[in-house]
Parts: C-alpha cells; structure tokens; sequence
C-alpha cells in the first residue's frame, strides 16, 4: 500500500504531511506529530494508527468539537480504505489522500506550450494591461468627434483603467475562494484578456451586421460571447488553469455571467419576439460602415416599395 | 310730412334697436345661453366619478348635444367601463347616448332620453379680427366664458381649425364659441399655449346630424373607417401636388410638401471644437388627430440630416455616422392599441446614391386599415459625408403612404 498523506487545508495554502510511523497524533499540543494551530481543535484531536492488517484507522481523541464529516460526528474508530478522505477537525479541513493519487497537470507558465504564459508572468499581464488600455483609448478616440482634450480623454480612460482594476481584483478573490491562492498577474491577464476580446467583438458586431443587413450574425456572436465563451473562459481560468475546486469554481461561474448572459438572451428574445414581448421599438439593421462591403446588392425603388410592400404590410404586421 | 334728419334718426334707432345688428357684449352673450351649454362627462360605472368632464351644447335637436370626439373617446374605447352623463348649469343631470362621431375633426353628438332646451343657432366664422366667445367648464369650476378674437382659419391644419386667440382650459372642450350676435360658429378643442386656442369650424356638425351609429360594436369600425378615408384623401392630395425643393448641402430634398406642412432648420449649434459639420431639416404637419389618450393619428414628420467631416478618418466619421442612424417611432401607443413593427431593409438606388433603406409597419389592433410606418434612409458608400433622410406617418393607410415614400425618394437629387 502507498502511504497516506494528510492535507491540511489552509487560509494561506495547504500543509502535506507524509505519514511513515504506526501512529500519527494530530492536535494542538506542542508535542504532536502534526500540530493544527486551530483554537476550534483539541490540544490532542485525533490519531492515524495501523491495524493489524496493515491499513490505518482515525480515531478520535477529542471530546469538544471533535471530528465531523459533513453533519455527522465521528466517535468510533474510522477505517481508512476508501481514500480520498474528507472530515473537518474543529474548523480545520483534513483530507487523508493517498500518495499514489494522480495530480492535475502542471500549470505551464513557458510559452513553448500555448498561451498559458500569458497568465503566468507579471511581464505578460502588464503587457496584456496595456494592450487592453491601448485598444480602449483608440476606442475613445473614435468615439469621439471633436477635438481631443486630454482633460476628458484621461477621464474616460481612468474610467476603464479602474474598471479593469476592479475587475482583476474581484476575479483575484474569486480565485482566491476556489484555489486558496493568491494570483495577481493571471487575475489581470484573464481580465484584460477579456476586455480586448470585448472590443474587438464591438468592432466586428456592427461590421457583420452591415455585411449580412441583418442584426442576427452581431446577436449570435454577442450570445455566444456571454453564455458559452466567457463562462468556458472563466472555468477554465479557474478549474484548469489555477486548479480550483471544480464545484466552487462552477458555483462562482454561473453566479457572477448568469445576469450578463440574462441580459443578453433578453435581448435577442425581444428582438425575434421569441416569448411575443411587445416593443414599442422598430428593429432593424441601423449599422452603417465606411467600406460599402455587403451581401446584399442595390435594388432600385421600385423593387423596394414591391419587396417591402409584401414583407411589411401592416397586415402581416397586425397580431 | 317728416323732416330727412327725423327718418335718419329713426332708422339709427331702428338699428341699434335690431337683435341683428347689435353687437353682443360677454355678459349677454353669457345670459342668453347658458342654459344651453352643458357639462359632458365620462363616469366610471364601477366607483360613480367622472373620469373626464367636457363640455357640449344644444344642437340640432332639443335633446341632443354637440361635443368633442375626444371628451366622449374613454366612452368610445371602453363603453363597459364608462357611462355618459350631462350636467346642466343648475345641477340637473342624467344619461346620455352617443349617436354619431367624426373622428377627423373631433367632434361628437350625444343624445338625453328627455328634452335638455333649445338648439342653437350655428353659422359661420365672422371675419378675421371679430371678437369671439368661448363658453365651457374650465377645470369643473362651473360654467365659464372666454372672449378673444378670430384670428383666421389654420391653412396649416387642413382648414379644420379656426385660431382663437382667447383661453380654453381643459373642461372648456365641446362648448360652443359664439360670434358677437351670440350664433355658434365653433366648437371649443384645444390649446396650445396662453391664449392660443383652436375651435373646430360649427360646419362640419351638420354631416353629423345625417348619420346615426349602427350599432355600439361597429363605432371603432366606423372611426377607422373615417381616419382611413381622411388620411388616404389627404396623402393622395399630397402626392399629387407639385413639391417645393430645397437644397441641402449637395442633396435636392422636397421642402413642405403640403400647406399643412411646416418646415424648420434643426441644425444643431456649431461648437468649435467640433470636427464636423451637421444640417438639418425636420418637417411636420399639424393636423394630427386625437384617437385616444395614447394615439395620436395623422401625423406626417420627416427629416433630412446632412453630416460631413474632412478632419475625421472613415472609421471615426462612421462611428458618428451610424450613432444617427437610429430612428424611431415616437408614440405612446401600447400592446393593446399596435401590433409589433415589422421591418424590411434593402440597399436602394436613390438619385444614383446607394441608400440604406428600411421600411418598418404596425397595425393598430382595434382600428383595421390604419398603421403606423417609419422608413428611414442613410446614404453609404461615402467615406466622409452621410445623408439621412427619416419619415414618420401615425395611423395611415399602408400602401398610400408608401407611395408617398416612393415619391420622396425620386424626388431626391444628388448635385455632384
């Protein structure tokens, strides 16, 4: 049999502890092998001994908190045979895992092997940072008609500088909830990843919307953007690339792109009148872009008064 | 034998002695026909208050009153929940029955089951400048009169208004306007700001009297039916007339298209750090017709905007360009009044331009054949001018309008 190993969940990272000797105490007290400076957790809280047979029990010597998986108490002699194990110790989290068990893959930090670097070195996150903060202020800038003024042209980009900070901080905690570490320049890296993705999306939703004459190709990729790709990207940044929990990390996912994703499947459902939701809104294709390219070709206005004649009459307009 | 100087005073005696020739002053014209003059109001069945109050006079008949469409028009749309009543001067009151409508020119007659007075005489407008009378119920603070002056009938309004330069105040609406020999030549409508106010011409209520509703159940109908007629009359009037053009930047446009149609620069004000330089033009009429509390039918409104730019590239002119581009429909109209619109876009050779054009349609859902249709067109293919020409018709028939639209885009000329 491997041996075990008991992981000793952390605020601050988790402990490992290989257990090589017959009996393993685990408490408070000074004189243990394996001391938990928990308050919640006794001075002597439990022992990992080897039955006759060779395969380890945990038995309980705390008589306060004791030792609870889930909502039940453990007092009698548990065998270890089914690992990994799970219990919490007053307000410690234990797991008994054994050493033989497969870890996730290394996080690749080289960019010899995809883009992972990009989330790996403080160098690509700043780069990263500044292409997003560069790709925003040609933004503004076509944005905005008239003469520059530096005065509102910083205003507008503090504006998104903070917002990107503020993002990167809250997806850091978020990180921090289902990995337990601490990763400032991933954090930035997906953040501005994201938002570059978002600008360029808003560049090329109006053009496709011009091409086909049509608001549906900008909506596809607009709805694919918030309900499949950015909630993939997100799983992925935290379940494989920072090796979270898969189940927090989900939890996390769903809460923070679930109202964005509403929002935008709202939008296409009033749209195409998916649920008959009344708008007082005409809808149509309002894109206009400055290299004439398109799909559809010029018609003259005879043939427009026909076609529209037939496609919107009022009476194929009345409910 | 008497002396010329006795029969010539005689004979002025005789005239200022004439009911005819007598100019009446406010007071008389007051004491001779308030008893006339009536309170009209809409009642919700179930709590037994007024929901609108109005006012409507003797007409015609001894039993029958003259008031606007739009007093009675909460009646009209939901008749399970209102009921009419008349209020007289003194407090008398009691149920009245509407009888016929003329939507267009927003007038109404309703019907006691008993004898409410005399009917009053009606004729026509005096000359421009004459003093008028208005009578009504202000604000349900009792039976009230206006004086003011006729200041001409309202080409821009289809001849069916007559300006008043007095006050009406809401509740004066379907009270009879006299002339100063106390004949009604008007009925009381709306206003518009301190003593402008419009009255209704007292001719169209004899059509009136020559139709009586069928049924309660067809008066929508029978309202759509009018609004239809009237609009298709009047965009057929339109479209067959020679059009004024006016010249924006480089395009031809039509100008007012009609007499009921106003025109004024909406070019918005130059700031200098602009880089760019934006026209416009926006155009409408001011005979639209009150269908209900959130429908406003007849309304004609277009708009040419003109925006060109040398400092700014493509890319950033567009940016601006496309934020135009975003007309809409301005109504209150809700889901129980219209249909969604439904709109169709093309790419459409105008004046040897390509214009990106959509029409877009709506069906009111209780008026059949009336809707309401926005078209709108930018021009493309020009990296640094842009030209949009937007058009906005409320309660109309479809296919006239649409040839209406026909015409405005062959009426455009590019002037390279």
């Amino acid at each position: 049999m491997a041996a075990l190993i008991v992981e000793i969940l952390g605020r601050h990272g988790h402990q490992y502890h290989k257990i090589d000797k017959p009996a393993v105490r685990v408490g408070r007290a000074l004189d243990n092998d394996i001391i938990l400076p928990d308050p919640a957790v006794s001075p002597y809280h439990f022992i990992l001994r080897q039955t006759a047979g060779g395969i380890y029990e945990l038995v309980s010597l705390a008589d306060e908190n004791g030792i609870r998986m889930g909502r039940q108490r453990i007092d009698r002699p548990l065998s270890l045979q089914q690992l990994p194990l799970q219990f919490d110790a007053g307000r410690t989290r234990v797991r008994i895992l054994d050493s033989a068990q497969p870890v996730e893959p290394t996080r690749l930090i080289s960019c010899r092997h995809g883009g992972a670097c990009l989330f790996g070195h403080w160098g690509w996150a700043l780069a990263l940072f500044a292409g997003m903060l560069m790709l925003s202020a040609f933004d503004n800038y076509l944005s905005t008609p008239r003469t520059l003024g530096w005065e509102s042209f910083w205003r507008d980009q503090l504006v998104i500088t903070m917002s990107a900070i503020g993002l990167s901080a809250g997806l850091l905690v978020v990180n921090r909830i289902t990995s337990h570490r601490w990763d400032y320049p991933s954090a930035l890296s997906f953040v501005s990843l994201m938002l570059i993705t978002a600008f360029v999306l808003d560049q090329f939703i109006p053009f496709a919307d011009y091409l086909f004459t049509s608001a549906l190709p900008g909506y596809l990729v607009s709805v694919t953007w918030f309900v499949l790709a950015l909630p993939f990207a997100l799983g992925w940044y935290l379940i494989s690339l920072n090796h979270g929990s898969t189940a927090t990390s989900i939890l996390m996912t769903i809460v923070l792109l679930t109202p964005a994703a509403y929002i935008q499947l709202k939008g296409v459902v009033t749209h195409y009148d998916l649920l008959d939701d009344f708008s007082k809104k005409a809808f149509y294709s309002q894109s206009l872009y400055p290299w004439d390219k398109r799909l559809k070709q010029t018609i003259s206005i005879d043939q427009f008064a026909q076609i529209s004649a037939h496609s919107v009459s009022p009476d194929m307009a009345k409910r | 034998m008497p002396s010329y100087k006795s029969l010539l005073l005689l004979t002025l005696a005789w005239l200022l002695a004439s009911p005819q020739a007598m100019a009446l002053d406010s007071q008389a014209v007051f004491q001779r026909n308030e008893n006339a003059v009536y309170q009209v109001r809409v009642i919700n069945r179930e709590t037994g208050e007024k929901s609108t109050i109005g006012s409507g006079f003797i007409f015609d008949r001894p039993n029958r009153l003259a008031t606007n469409y739009h007093v009675v028009s909460r009646y009209i749309e939901k008749p399970d929940t209102y009921e009419l009543r008349y209020l007289a001067a003194g407090g008398a009151e009691g149920p009245l029955q509407l009888i016929s409508v003329d939507a267009v020119h927003d007038l109404a007659l309703v019907e006691s089951e008993h004898p409410l007075g005399i009917p009053l005489t009606t004729g026509a407008p005096p000359a421009k400048g004459a003093t008028l009378f208005a009578m009504g119920n202000p604000l349900d603070l009792g039976l009230t009169i206006a004086a003011g002056t006729n200041s001409g009938v309202l080409s821009q309004t289809d001849d069916s208004r007559i300006l008043f330069s007095g006050s009406l105040n809401p509740g004066m609406s379907g009270g009879p306007t006299f002339d100063d020999q106390g004949v009604v030549v008007g009925v009381n409508v709306s206003t518009a700001s301190n003593d402008i106010s419009f009255i209704v011409p007292a001719r169209y209520l004899q059509p009136l009297t020559a139709t009586r509703l069928a049924s309660p159940e067809s008066l929508l109908n029978e309202i759509a039916r009018q609004i239809h007629d009237y609009q298709v009359r009047y965009l057929q009037r339109i479209n067959t007339a020679a059009w004024p053009p006016t010249t924006l930047r480089r395009m031809q446009v039509p100008g007012a298209v009609s007499p009921t149609i106003r025109c004024w620069d909406a070019s918005p004000k130059v700031k200098p750090e602009q880089l760019y330089r934006r026209y416009s033009i926006s155009c409408k009429n001011e005979n639209d017709i009150y269908l209900t509390d959130r429908l406003e039918v007849g309304k004609i409104l277009y708009e040419y905007i003109w925006l060109e730019s040398e400092q700014l590239e493509a890319l950033r002119f567009y940016r601006l360009y496309r934020a135009l581009n975003s007309s809409q429909f301005s109504s209150e109209a809700s889901k129980d009044d219209v249909s969604r619109f439904k709109c169709d876009t093309q790419f459409v050779d105008v004046a040897g331009q390509n214009f990106k054009a959509t029409l877009c349609a709506r069906g009111y859902s209780n008026y059949p054949g009336l809707s309401d249709v926005l078209f709108s067109a930018a021009m493309v293919g020009n990296e640094h001018i842009g030209f949009i020409f937007n058009l906005d018709l409320s309660g109309t028939d479809f296919s006239t309008a649409q040839q209406l639209i026909v015409r405005f885009l062959r009426e455009m000329k590019w002037q390279p």
